[in-house]
């Protein structure tokens, strides 16, 4: 298990090379470039107050920052996650040429989007900022998130990455899979809104912790309860040993099956 | 110190199989108990075939691939070159590909910065650098990836065959850029289907099959394995005797002598342009099948165009080997040329011909192309090599082609840098005619001799096939020209004997012409030559008729309607002769030659035989002797200063509506020369006097007249016979050798040998006062159909009244021209009994007088004729004619038998 954080602290350096090559590959040729990164958040913010405040009426107050607080995360989660499903294949090119550790094509793929989830934060922030400056007090806890769900991500993305190379399926139906899951996880809604009898389905899915996490943060501005980040860095390790478990058996078959 | 240690290295695909919609999978061993240690600095090549294991070995020392079974250490950086644009990413440029891509091998980016000049000045792909890789070309990816991968400093350099994208300029920079890291104590792997570039970098080598390493050692060892093992198997054959073993693979021919591998890279190979496009023997589809324990038959099916080549190889012996090549197309592009190229180890220092000999120089990095060592254009019938200082013992190497194959021409040449070889090359041209006749033809016949003692002494002494050699004289046909010579002195020079054509718009010569000779016996060559752009086709029949006299026809075959306004064959001969006689005067040779003007000497003779000399017999005499026929004349000249030569040219003029040929074959010219001393003794006996009373004949020069005191009573041929054979006359005086057997006062015997006829007369003349018995036999060699036999008498046209035993008249006046018929003015059954004559009478009061001819026949069968000759020869004559088509079987026989009464009065 400490053998992933080993190898990723002797050749830090080649991770980081394939890291800025991915994220400049991500970029390159487009007109707005790294804006992106915000851009796409506030849009689809927009079109969801849209739907939620004129359409249906949602009894929450300032919906747009409500649901950009859980938009954020939830985007990074799922571009990093349909991207690194499909690593293994997508750069194959990157294995017939240089010699690295297998793992570093998902953990690239995931920091290039990390690196881009964040530099769009950081303009993002200021809106949260604006709408609540109480949030400037307990901002400080926000790295502490990012980083438990990194590590979540890491996890999961190891492990769809080496199912999808023997059940290339997985890539397909991983368009629906996120759909379920971006509606099952409290982004538009809150948690109370959810009926008691059903509330539980909101409550095993690992990401509604990590968004009411960040809510807490961003939009309650609230220092999060202990026992909620106990559960999101367990939670965390648990995808992680999951997922690098999962990596170990297969690692050895992944040249040859792509 | 061990930089690379496999140990027992098993690797398995799982790969899933599809067939008919049902699918398994299955193991695939790619590697199996690989074990291979290489030491550091140590260069090392992988050969197999494709699906060996070659790459999946690389990939597996490049920790691509983790073994599946055993262990494997690999010590020091990895540089890769395994596939073409692997590790780029497609949508940056090639600046940014560096940086990043060298970040993954390893580099820091100050490191990289300083190597990018040298990265991208070594991959010279210019201002694409800074162009996104996705419009790079395969060759710009290898470039870049190639100086990428040795500039990162690696310890260790994998390269898989993929230099091969790169031109010829960039592979020979990464030979020498190989060759510096190997210097600098690089460890080097590279797999490659190019032996050549294997054997300049690799000291070791490994050959797999299957997975499996099934030879490693020096690269002598492994290449025999690899050229007989690689390739379409339905294409690849062997044979051996003794020390000699062929290998035959796909269109290349190896030659192995004592386990030992003397050609290199395509070994024995043909090549040839058809059309517009070029061809190789190694492109072709071959199949090889055993014919006998010693002879390959390989046919090999090009799919590009319709052709199809046929290699038939026999191991004669441990040192010869006969090759034949036969090429069959049915594309209407014509075959322009074609090579036969043999490849060999750069130990041969030593190359011999025919006729020259030399040593190769060292190949340098600089030399770049083929680097021809003989001059151009002319042919040796044997060429070869041989390694002088014996280090390596290289057994001497020959090919030598056999007369078979079309115009051939020899070369031998310095290979270039990359592929590091001597060269031995056979070009075949004269292919040019070959678009109107498709078909099966010989591409290349001859055989290689291996191991060969005194290889420069046997080299020498092949015997030339294009040539006829008499008592003392020697004819050569070569590229359209024939080379005469008698004992060593030249009696043609410069252009020798050949021929030219107008064709209306141009000048076209025989030599300028691609040839196909071919040597029927020791009598008779035959040669066929073609022109590009010129629809016929030449052919030369050279015949040694006796000891040392030839006979050349020649004659045209047209395929397509064509034009051809004028013909000349031309003798260019030594300037040693200073003296001519023809039948229309003598004369000398000017000492000098003029500078600019040729100098017309003898404007037109029309037929008989022309003889030059040198007048203290510096030189053997030599007399042409030309068909009559009335379009053909000759001419004779003196050259100016840049040939100094004597010239005779015999022209051949068709009147203007004839000079469009429709296809056909059309005879040109035939000409019979001879040369040597005998002609002059011929001549020298060959004059005399028999006295006739008032009257006396005279024979000289072919000729036999009828001479008053004061003047010639005959006119031109005197007496001669003549004989028509298919539509074409031959006679006495033009057509034949003269031979005087005997010679007295009252007798005289004549042997005349006809040149194009089978058969030779006998003349018997004897004087009885003033009767002049002419006896004539005929001895026949071979059947042969003659239609019209005569013997002439052609006197003077001063006589203008004939007569017989029954019957007078007067002579008309000349009608007609060349070639027209001659008037027959009276003709009469011959007698019975001798009592039947003709005879022609003098105008009254001629003066001088002329006497009464009279001409009686002893035989009792054709008939005499008055005849008049035409415009030209302005002659009458007294003709003896038998007109009687009939095939005369070998034998002798009675020809005429006649009187001629010479008489001043009746």
């Amino acid at each position: 298990m400490l053998r992933i954080f080993r190898t990723i602290f002797i050749q830090r350096q080649v991770l980081w090379h394939m890291t800025i090559k991915e994220w400049k590959a991500k970029y390159v040729n487009s007109f707005l470039g790294i804006w992106w990164a915000s851009i796409t958040p506030i849009l689809v913010m927009l079109a969801i107050s849209f739907v939620f405040t004129k359409v249906i009426n949602i009894d929450i107050d300032n919906f747009p920052v409500f649901s950009l607080a859980g938009i954020i995360p939830w985007f990074f989660f799922s571009t990093s996650l349909s991207e690194v499903t499909v690593s293994f294949v997508s750069k194959s090119n990157l294995f017939k040429q240089f010699n690295f550790p297998y793992e570093f094509i998902p953990v690239s793929v995931i920091l290039s989007n990390f690196l881009n989830f964040i530099l769009g934060f950081l303009f993002l922030v200021l809106i949260f900022y604006f709408s609540n400056p109480q949030v400037l007090y307990v901002i400080l806890w926000l790295p502490v998130i990012i980083f438990a769900h990194l590590i979540f991500t890491v996890g999961i993305g190891l492990l769809f990455a080496c199912i999808n190379i023997f059940f290339r399926d997985l890539s397909h139906l991983l368009g629906v899979l996120l759909l379920f899951w971006f509606w099952m996880t409290p982004i538009f809604y809150s948690l109370e809104m959810v009926p008691a009898s059903y509330r539980w389905i909101c409550l095993v899915n690992p990401m509604t912790i990590y968004v009411e996490l960040y809510r807490d943060v961003l939009f309650r501005a609230v220092i999060p309860s202990a026992a909620h980040l106990l559960l999101a860095f367990s939670l965390s390790l648990f995808s992680l040993f999951a997922g690098y478990l999962i990596f170990n058996k297969v690692e050895h078959h992944i040249v040859k099956r792509i | 110190m061990e930089v690379i240690k496999l140990q027992d290295v098993w690797e398995m695909y799982r790969i899933k199989f599809v067939e008919n919609k049902q699918s398994y999978w299955e193991n695939y061993w790619a590697l199996k108990d690989i074990n291979l240690s290489v030491q550091e600095r140590e260069s090392f090549g992988i050969f197999g075939a494709n699906g060996a294991g070659k790459s999946t070995l690389l990939k597996v020392i490049a920790g691509i691939l983790r073994p599946d079974r055993g262990r494997i250490s690999v010590k020091g950086k990895v540089g890769c070159l395994l596939e073409v644009g692997a590790g780029f990413e497609l949508e940056m440029t090639g600046r940014e590909n560096i940086f990043v891509l060298g970040g993954i091998y390893g580099l820091n980016q100050k490191e990289i910065e300083e190597r990018f000049k040298k990265i991208a000045d070594f991959a010279g792909i210019g201002k694409f650098i800074n162009a996104p890789v996705k419009c790079y070309s395969q060759g710009m990816f290898v470039r870049l990836a190639f100086s990428l991968a040795i500039h990162i400093d690696p310890d260790i350099l994998l390269i898989d065959d993929i230099l091969v994208v790169g031109d010829q300029e960039f592979q020979k920079k990464c030979l020498k850029k190989i060759f510096e890291l190997k210097d600098d104590g690089k460890t080097i792997l590279v797999v490659s289907h190019d032996t050549n570039i294997i054997e300049r970098i690799c000291q070791r080598a490994i050959f797999m099959r299957e997975g499996r390493i099934i030879k490693d050692g020096t690269f002598r060892e492994v290449i025999p394995f690899y050229t007989q093992m690689v390739g379409e198997k339905s294409g690849v054959n062997q044979l051996s005797i003794g020390n000699l073993s062929l290998v035959f693979n796909n269109g290349r021919l190896f030659v192995n002598h004592n386990e030992r591998l003397l050609t290199r890279a395509s070994g024995i190979y043909s090549n040839f342009s058809l059309g517009h496009s070029w061809y190789n023997s190694t492109q072709a589809e071959w199949s090889v099948e055993k014919e006998k324990d010693n002879v390959l038959l390989c046919r090999g099916r090009f799919y590009q165009v319709i052709a199809e080549q046929v290699w038939r190889l026999e191991l004669v012996s441990p040192e010869e080997i006969k090759l034949d090549i036969t090429m069959e197309t049915e594309e209407e592009a014509s075959l322009n040329e074609g090579f036969i190229n043999i490849m060999l180890d750069e130990n041969y220092r030593k190359w011999v011909t025919s006729q020259e000999e030399g040593d190769f120089s060292p190949i340098k990095a600089s030399d770049s192309g083929w680097n021809p060592l003989l001059a151009e254009g002319v042919s040796r019938k044997c060429i070869g090599v041989e390694e002088t200082k014996g280090v390596i013992s290289l057994p001497s190497f020959i090919i030598e082609e056999d007369n078979r194959s079309l115009q051939v021409e020899a070369q031998i040449s310095n290979g270039d840098f990359l592929n590091n070889s001597r060269i031995l090359q056979y070009r075949m041209r004269g292919f040019g005619g070959r678009q109107a006749t498709p078909g099966r033809f010989v591409f290349f016949s001859g055989k290689i001799l291996v191991s060969v003692q005194q290889t420069g002494e046997y080299v020498k002494s092949v015997k030339d096939e294009k040539s006829l050699r008499g008592h003392h004289s020697l004819l050569r046909f070569e590229k359209g020209r024939c080379i005469i010579k008698y004992g060593e002195k030249p009696v043609t020079k410069n252009e020798h004997l050949y021929c030219v054509l107008n064709t209306g718009k141009r000048f076209i010569s025989s030599s300028g012409a691609f040839w196909e000779v071919v040597k029927k016996n020791s009598f008779k060559i035959q040669a066929r030559g073609g022109w590009n752009n010129f629809p016929v086709i030449q052919i030369w029949e050279i015949e040694k008729t006796s000891s040392d006299s030839f006979v050349v026809e020649v004659k045209h075959q047209v395929l397509e309607k064509t034009e051809i306004s004028e013909q000349y064959m031309i003798f260019t001969l030594n300037s040693l002769y200073d003296v001519f006689f023809t039948e229309c005067g003598n004369g000398n040779f000017p000492a000098g030659f003029d500078d600019f003007e040729k100098d017309i000497l003898q404007k037109c003779v029309p037929s008989g035989e022309i003889t030059v000399k040198n007048s203290e017999n510096k030189i053997p005499d030599f007399s042409v002797t030309l068909s009559k026929r009335p379009e053909v004349f000759a001419k004779i000249f003196n050259s100016d200063t840049s040939l100094r030569s004597r010239i005779i040219r015999i022209d051949r003029v068709e009147p203007e509506d004839r000079m469009v040929y429709s296809p056909g074959i059309y005879p040109f010219c035939k000409v019979c020369f001879s040369l040597g001393q005998k002609l002059r003794e011929i001549r020298s006996v060959g004059r005399g006097r028999l006295s006739l009373g008032n009257f006396f004949l005279n024979f000289e020069n072919k000729k036999i007249s009828l001479c008053s005191k004061e003047r010639e009573i005959t006119k031109k041929m005197g007496f001669y016979t003549s004989l028509r054979f298919k539509g074409y006359w031959y006679d006495s005086s033009s057509g034949a050798v003269w031979e005087i057997r005997d010679y007295s006062e009252k007798h005289l015997e004549i042997f005349l040998k006809w040149v194009y006829l089978p058969l030779a007369q006998l003349w018997k003349i004897n004087i009885d006062n003033s009767c002049i018995h002419w006896n004539i036999s005929m001895s026949v060699e071979e059947s042969i159909e003659i239609d019209r036999f005569q013997a002439n008498i052609m006197v003077s046209e001063k006589y203008k009244e004939w007569f017989s035993d029954s019957r007078k008249g007067v002579l008309p006046s000349f009608v007609g021209g060349i070639d027209d018929d001659w008037q027959i003015v009276y003709s009469a059954p011959a007698p019975s009994a001798k009592k039947s004559f003709i005879g022609l009478a003098p105008a009254p009061g001629e003066e001088p007088v002329l006497p009464f001819i009279r001409l009686f026949s002893n035989l009792e069968k054709g008939r005499l004729n008055v005849v008049n000759s035409d415009l030209y020869h302005r002659g009458r004559l007294l003709q003896y004619l038998e007109s009687e088509k009939k095939i005369i079987e070998p034998g002798e026989y009675e020809y005429f038998s006649g009187d001629i009464m010479v008489s001043e009065k009746i």
